[in-house]
């Protein structure tokens, strides 16, 4: 027999862009101090001053997350969440999960509701083990007692029972994932409600979670599942969401929403990089182009192992100059994946000032990547803050070249890997 | 609490799809107007108001090398300073001196349960943040959390207190069964206080620095290195507008034992508070919904 457990009606969140930087910046303090003390009291009270700029249009300091959003999930349910940056995922799942309130809207939840929107949340890196197994637990819902008669197990999960009374801070990323995971894996509530977290820990930890959130809905519990891996959506979900800036442009079986989102990303890279609006970060720097060219003008076809660059045009939404910017280009495989990042602040770059608008360049002098379909994500920061973030900002196809000088290369449709590498082969068997 | 069971407040006319009042679903909506603190649920939640209060503790002595003897060392330091820096001013007497000295001790104890209390409630939301922003609980744990922790402290401080008053031979009275009524109210006037910073701190940090600030400041406008006696007669009543004042007047006498009871200050005291705690709970419901949104 069907059961709702998730109600969600007529759901909207709207944000007022700006209001979260005010306390920031000293200068900007400073400049804004008059206007400030005469909107004081309005703004210690919470309540809303339309600043000159603002009043201009009443949407140019806001936007809505999430728009009219209704929709019901069934007991036992596994509900994928998919969507483009921005497209008000994790709005959603923060105000499923009693985070943040919505402007309008109401949803009805049953039962006990857990939500594991990162991996250990609560830790103390100066406690130990065994301490932030009790605090995350309790932080995430659980009662101490309930920590207590799980206690063993979540130990055994997370594989640390060596290092138990050490602290956190001398735990490897790895360890603190499985013991951040294990404790959220004896939360037992009805509803759990996760955001992708397991894009970190290894393949064969993020295995055992999928496992573990499988045996979960087969106890007739719910799940809601924010992630970017289409491929894991697929294999877990029973149905999926597709939002699209902010409004339900899909619902329905994992496989028809899943193949409405692969073409969304194909025709989201046919809009001009200068209309997108799917883009997060400060703004103070916007990309407006990127050409992806070979070897050369003569020669401009792109191929592995060949050299390939990636040329980047921005502007700047003010005139002063721009110091201190770094650019990052990151290439994604058919599906999403991320394979490589370019960062210039990796690299140590260091540009000199920009007015205005610019151009950079990132070139690779040889593209390690086999023949096939690839997308590329772009992304800048000012002062070590976001300035501007695009994902699939472009697909490109890569050509076969004889890297090897055998003619052969993977073939990444054939569960050959996507990069190729410099290598050797010799036999260490007998001989000598 | 801005929920409401799906028996109550449900409008068949308004959704397109008709909520069947008995679909056993816990409905929730943005909560408008005034609100203040559902104690109910706060109690549900008191696991986590342990287990925050212990990491803190926990916390705040690790790697320290004398560890609780913190909680000692800042009152006897002031103690020992101001009572030498009065004693060279001739503002007391030799043979009162350890009288004296015992007595500062004693009311440092809990000006600094206030002071502290108060600054790390003030911080609470925005130190936070990381677990506010990804869990929900009732809020106002986290400005109740630094209570417990200055306790602990006050505690073991009052217990070196009851060493040297046996040492210096400073007898208490009977009236010392108050302390604990007094401590409660120094506990009250900080977070009924912490409420109101700790909201407009998650929204203006400039709070968080002048906080501290001010509690310094206000260490001089109360009764702690010299009494309520020798404020001028005609300022007493606007003195005792302070709620610390009552606070601190009243630890003396409980302690000590001497002279008459302060209760008008002890009075303005309960009751200031109690009329900022009641507004600090609705301004902080007001806050807590957006909270996340803007810490």
């Amino acid at each position: 027999m069907s059961e709702i457990v998730i109600r969600v009606e007529h759901l909207s969140k709207r944000f007022r862009i700006g209001l979260k930087a005010p306390h920031h910046r000293l200068s900007e303090a400073i400049t804004d101090l008059g206007r400030a003390c005469a909107n004081l009291p309005g703004r210690i009270f919470g309540r809303r001053v339309l600043s000159p700029d603002e009043s201009n249009g009443a949407e140019a300091g806001e936007f809505w997350a999430l728009k009219d959003i209704s929709f019901e999930v069934q007991r036992g349910d596994v509900v994928g969440i998919i969507g483009r940056n921005g497209a008000g995922k994790s709005t959603l799942l923060k105000i499923l999960a009693r985070i943040t309130e919505p402007t309008s809207g109401r949803f009805g939840l049953q039962g006990r509701v857990g939500s594991l929107l990162e991996i250990g949340t609560g830790f103390h890196p100066e406690l130990t083990g065994r301490e932030n197994i009790f605090l995350s637990g309790t932080i995430l819902g659980m009662m101490r007692r309930e920590v207590v008669r799980h206690f063993d197990e979540i130990v055994a999960f997370a594989e640390i029972d060596e290092f138990l009374d050490t602290p956190v801070k001398r735990y490897s990323s790895g360890m603190r994932v499985r013991l951040g995971f294990a404790v959220a894996a004896y939360l037992n509530p009805e509803i759990l409600i996760v955001d992708e977290v397991l894009a970190v820990g290894d393949a064969a930890f993020q295995k055992k979670c999928l496992g573990k959130m499988g045996t979960f809905a087969e106890s007739g519990r719910t799940v809601l599942f924010v992630s970017h891996d289409v491929n894991a959506i697929q294999s877990l979900c029973t149905s999926a969401i597709l939002l699209d800036h902010g409004r339900i442009a899909g619902n329905g079986p994992t496989m028809d929403v899943v193949a409405q989102y692969r073409d969304a990303i194909e025709s989201f890279q046919q809009v001009p990089l200068q209309s997108r609006t799917d883009r997060s970060g400060s703004g103070r720097l916007r990309f407006v182009s990127l050409d992806i060219v070979g070897p050369s003008k003569a020669d401009p076809s792109i191929r592995t192992g060949r050299p390939c660059s990636f040329v980047l045009n921005f502007e700047l939404s003010d005139n002063e100059p721009a110091e201190d910017v770094h650019f990052a280009v990151t290439i994604a495989d058919a599906r999403g994946y991320p394979l490589i990042t370019c960062a210039s602040f990796h690299k140590g770059a260091d540009f000199p000032p920009f007015q205005k608008s610019g151009q950079v360049c990132c070139l690779i002098p040889t593209l390690p990547l086999a023949p096939g379909r690839y997308s590329v994500h772009l992304a800048a920061t000012m002062r070590r803050q976001r300035a501007d973030l695009v994902e699939n900002v472009a697909g490109f196809t890569v050509h076969e070249e004889d890297f090897y000088g055998t003619g052969r290369l993977p073939k990444p449709e054939k569960r050959g890997g996507a990069m190729v590498v410099d290598h050797s082969w010799v036999s260490k068997t007998g001989g000598g | 609490m801005g929920s409401s069971s799906g028996d109550q407040q449900i409008d068949l006319s308004a959704g397109t799809f008709a909520t069947a009042p008995e679909d056993g679903l816990i409905y929730y909506e943005a909560r408008g107007g005034l609100g203040f603190a559902d104690f109910r649920e706060l109690w549900a939640y008191r696991d986590l108001f342990f287990s925050l209060a212990l990491r803190d503790l926990q916390v705040q002595y690790r790697q320290t090398f004398i560890g609780v003897a913190w909680a000692v060392i800042r009152p006897l330091t002031l103690m020992i300073v101001f009572t030498a820096l009065f004693r060279m001013l001739g503002r007391i007497p030799a043979s009162n001196e350890q009288t004296y000295a015992v007595t500062l001790y004693a009311v440092l104890l809990p000006w600094q349960l206030f002071a502290t209390t108060l600054t790390k409630s003030t911080s609470s939301l925005v130190a936070n943040e990381a677990i506010l922003t990804k869990v929900y609980f009732p809020r106002l744990i986290l400005p109740l959390v630094p209570i417990a922790v200055g306790l602990v402290d006050f505690a073991i401080a009052f217990v070196v207190l009851l060493g040297l008053m046996f040492w210096y031979g400073v007898m208490p009275t009977v009236t010392i069964l108050l302390v604990p009524f007094f401590v409660a109210l120094a506990v009250l006037v900080s977070f009924a206080f912490g409420t109101w910073l700790s909201a407009a701190n998650a929204l203006y940090r400039d709070i968080q620095h002048a906080v501290p600030f001010v509690v310094q400041v206000g260490m001089f406008v109360s009764p702690v290195i010299y009494e309520m006696a020798e404020v001028p007669e005609k300022w007493r009543t606007l003195y005792s507008l302070n709620p610390m004042v009552g606070v601190l007047e009243g630890f003396r006498w409980s302690l000590l034992g001497q002279q008459e009871p302060p209760l008008t200050a002890i009075a303005l005291s309960i009751m200031i508070s109690a009329v900022v705690l009641a507004g600090g709970l609705v301004y902080f419901r007001r806050i807590e919904r957006f909270v996340a949104d803007r810490v």
